[in-house]
C-alpha cells in the first residue's frame, strides 16, 4: 500500500503542494486527477524522491520513503514513467530494457515483454527516440515492468495519442492490474481514467480535494468535468 | 606542393591525435560527473613526467611506460576525485571546476619547483626513430605511431561506451542522470572508474607526446583552452563529437600555419563561434542533452 499524509513541496519559495494526501491498496489502479498545474507531477516526483524540499509522510508498505534516494526507491520497486516518457536518444529499444536492474522476483522477462508489446521486438534495434509516441509509451511502461516494479507511476500516459493508441494502452493498465500491480496514474482524460480505475483522487491546487470509488466518477461525470475545467 | 599540403594535413592529424585523447576523456567525464575537468592539462603533463621519470629513475623502456604512465595519472585522479571532487557534485558546476582549476595550478607550480620551467629532455625509442615511406611521401615513423595509438585508444573507447554494460550505464547517465537513477541504476559506483579512465586518456596522450614536445611543467596549460573548445564545438559531452572535432581542428590549425599564419591560433575560436551560432549544442549535441 502507498501512503501518502499531508504532502507539502515547494519550487525555491514557492509551495507547489499545500496537502496531498491519498492511499493506493495494493493491487489497485488509482487516478490522481486535476487540471494543468494542480500538482500531479510534483506529487509524483516526490514519491520518485526526484524532489527534495518537501515535508510530509510517504510510504510504502510502512516504509519511509521521505529521506530516500531515487534509485533506492526504484529498488523498493517503484517504477515511474514520466510525463516526457523519458527515452534515451543514445539507447536502442532493446538497451531500454536491459538497463534498469531487475530489482524483485516481479521482474518480468523479455520473453514476456516482448509477448505483450510484440511491437518492441520488432523495433528492437531502433534508436528509442527513433519510435513513435505511442511506441515511447509502451517502451517506458515496458522498461519498468522489465525492472520489476510492483508500483507504477504512469504520468498522463495517453497524452497526445491516438483514440486506438489509448485503448491500447487501457488494455496494458488492465494487463498490469491483472498482475496484482499497483498503479497511481495521473490522467487529464477523465473517461479513460474511468475505464481503467478503481479510485479517484480529486487535485486542485495542491491539495486533494476528493477520494471518489469509480462508480461515483461515472455518476458524477458531468459535474466532474465541469469541475476540471476540461 | 600537393605532397607539401599532404604533409601538412598529416602533422595537423596527429596533433589532432593529442586533441581528440584529451577532449575525449574530458567528454566523457563531463558527461558522467557533469564535471569541468580543468586539470586535465596538468595530468596530461603529469603523465608525460611520468613517461620521463619511469624512464630515468627505474630504467623503463618507453613501451612499458604507455602502460604504467597512464595507470599512475589514473591512480592520482582517483585520489582526488574521491577525496574532494566528489565532495562538490551535489553543487553548482561552477564549484569544481573552481577546485580543478586551482589543483592544476596547485599540480603545475609543484612540478615547476622541482623540475624548473626548462623541461627535460625525452627521446623516442629507437625502434621509432626515422621516417617510413609511403608512396612519394616520408613520414616520421614516431608520428605514424602517434597517430596510430591515438586513432585505436578512440576506437577502444567508442567500444567500450558502444558494447558493454558499463558503456550502456554511461550513456544513459549522461543523457538523463536524474532518471537512470530512477530507474534503479547504480550511477555512483561508476563515476570513480569513469573518472580514472578519462584522466587515463590524459596521461596516455601525456606519454606520447614525451618524445615529440618538450616536457615541461606547462605542457598541459598550452594545451587545456584549445581542448575545451573542441569539446564545446563537439557538443558537451558527446564522445564523436569530441574525437571528430579534435581531428579537424587539429588539421585546421596546421594548414593555418602554413597559409594564414597569423591566425592559426585563432582557427579553433572562430570555428567555435561559427558553429555555436549555428548550433548551439554543438555539433553532435543533441539540445535536451543538458
Ligand atoms: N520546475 C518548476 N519550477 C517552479 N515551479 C514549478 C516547476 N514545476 C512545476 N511548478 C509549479 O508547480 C505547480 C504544480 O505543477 P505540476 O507540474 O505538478 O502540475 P501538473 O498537475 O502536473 O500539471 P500538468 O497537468 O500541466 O502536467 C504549478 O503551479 C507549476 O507552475
Ligand atoms: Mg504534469
Amino acid at each position: 500500500m502507498l501512503e501518502v499524509e499531508h504532502l507539502e513541496a515547494w519550487y525555491g519559495e514557492g509551495q507547489a503542494l499545500h496537502d496531498v494526501s491519498l492511499r493506493v491498496r495494493t493491487g489497485e489502479v488509482a487516478t490522481l486527477v486535476g487540471r494543468n498545474g494542480a500538482g500531479k507531477t510534483t506529487t509524483l516526483r516526490c514519491i520518485m524522491g526526484m524532489h527534495r524540499n518537501i515535508r510530509g509522510r510517504i510510504a510504502l508498505d510502512g516504509v519511509d520513503l521521505t529521506r530516500l534516494s531515487p534509485q533506492r526507491i526504484a529498488r523498493l520497486g517503484v517504477g515511474y514513467v514520466q510525463d516526457d516518457r523519458g527515452i534515451y536518444g543514445s539507447l536502442s529499444v532493446l538497451e531500454h530494457l536491459l538497463l534498469p536492474p531487475a530489482v524483485s522476483e516481479h521482474a518480468w522477462t523479455l520473453e514476456k515483454i516482448f509477448e505483450v508489446f510484440p511491437i518492441l521486438r520488432e523495433r528492437a534495434r531502433y534508436p528509442g527516440t527513433r519510435l513513435s509516441g505511442g511506441e515511447q509509451q509502451m517502451l517506458a511502461i515496458a522498461r519498468v515492468l522489465r525492472m520489476g516494479a510492483r508500483l507504477l507511476l504512469l504520468d498522463e500516459p495517453t497524452e497526445g495519442l491516438a483514440p486506438t493508441l489509448i485503448h491500447r494502452i487501457g488494455e496494458i493498465i488492465q494487463d498490469i492490474k491483472a498482475h496484482r500491480l499497483t498503479v497511481l496514474l495521473v490522467e487529464q482524460n477523465l473517461r479513460f481514467a474511468t475505464t481503467v480505475a478503481d479510485r479517484h483522487h480529486l487535485i486542485a491546487d495542491g491539495r486533494t480535494v476528493e477520494d471518489l470509488a469509480n462508480e461515483e466518477v461515472v455518476r458524477r461525470e458531468h459535474q466532474l468535468l465541469e469541475y476540471l475545467g476540461v | 606542393m600537393i605532397e607539401n599540403l599532404l604533409l601538412q594535413v598529416f602533422n595537423g592529424l596527429v596533433n589532432g591525435a593529442f586533441y581528440a585523447l584529451l577532449s575525449l576523456g574530458l567528454a566523457v567525464i563531463f558527461g558522467m560527473l557533469r564535471v569541468i575537468n580543468f586539470m586535465h592539462g596538468a595530468l596530461y603533463m603529469l603523465g608525460a613526467f611520468g613517461a620521463y621519470l619511469l624512464t630515468a629513475w627505474w630504467g623503463l623502456p618507453f613501451w612499458w611506460t604507455l602502460l604504467a604512465a597512464p595507470i599512475l595519472v589514473a591512480a592520482i585522479g582517483l585520489v582526488f576525485e574521491r577525496l574532494l571532487l566528489r565532495r562538490l557534485y551535489d553543487a553548482d558546476l561552477l564549484y569544481n571546476l573552481l577546485l580543478t582549476f586551482g589543483l592544476a595550478l596547485a599540480i603545475q607550480d609543484a612540478m615547476r619547483i622541482r623540475f624548473g620551467m626548462q623541461g627535460v629532455p625525452y627521446g623516442a625509442p629507437a625502434a621509432l626513430q626515422g621516417a617510413v615511406e609511403i608512396g612519394p611521401l616520408l613520414f616520421p615513423a614516431y608520428r605514424l605511431f602517434v597517430l596510430a595509438v591515438s586513432v585505436l585508444a578512440c576506437l577502444g573507447t567508442w567500444w567500450l561506451i558502444d558494447r558493454t554494460r558499463a558503456g550502456l550505464i554511461i550513456r544513459a547517465a549522461t543523457e538523463r542522470p536524474m532518471l537512470t537513477r530512477a530507474l534503479g541504476v547504480d550511477v555512483d559506483r561508476w563515476i570513480p572508474a569513469v573518472f580514472a579512465f578519462g584522466v587515463a586518456l590524459a596521461g596516455l596522450a601525456g606519454v606520447l607526446a614525451a618524445p615529440m614536445r618538450n616536457v615541461s611543467p606547462v605542457m598541459g596549460a598550452d594545451l587545456i583552452i584549445t581542448t575545451f573548445a573542441i569539446v564545446v564545438i563537439g557538443g558537451m559531452g558527446s564522445i564523436l563529437g569530441s574525437v571528430v572535432t579534435g581531428f579537424i581542428v587539429g588539421v585546421l590549425e596546421a594548414l593555418g600555419a602554413v597559409y594564414y599564419p597569423s591566425a592559426a591560433n585563432l582557427v579553433v575560436f572562430i570555428l567555435m563561434a561559427a558553429i555555436l551560432l549555428v548550433r548551439p549544442a554543438g555539433l553532435f549535441g543533441s539540445a535536451d542533452a543538458g
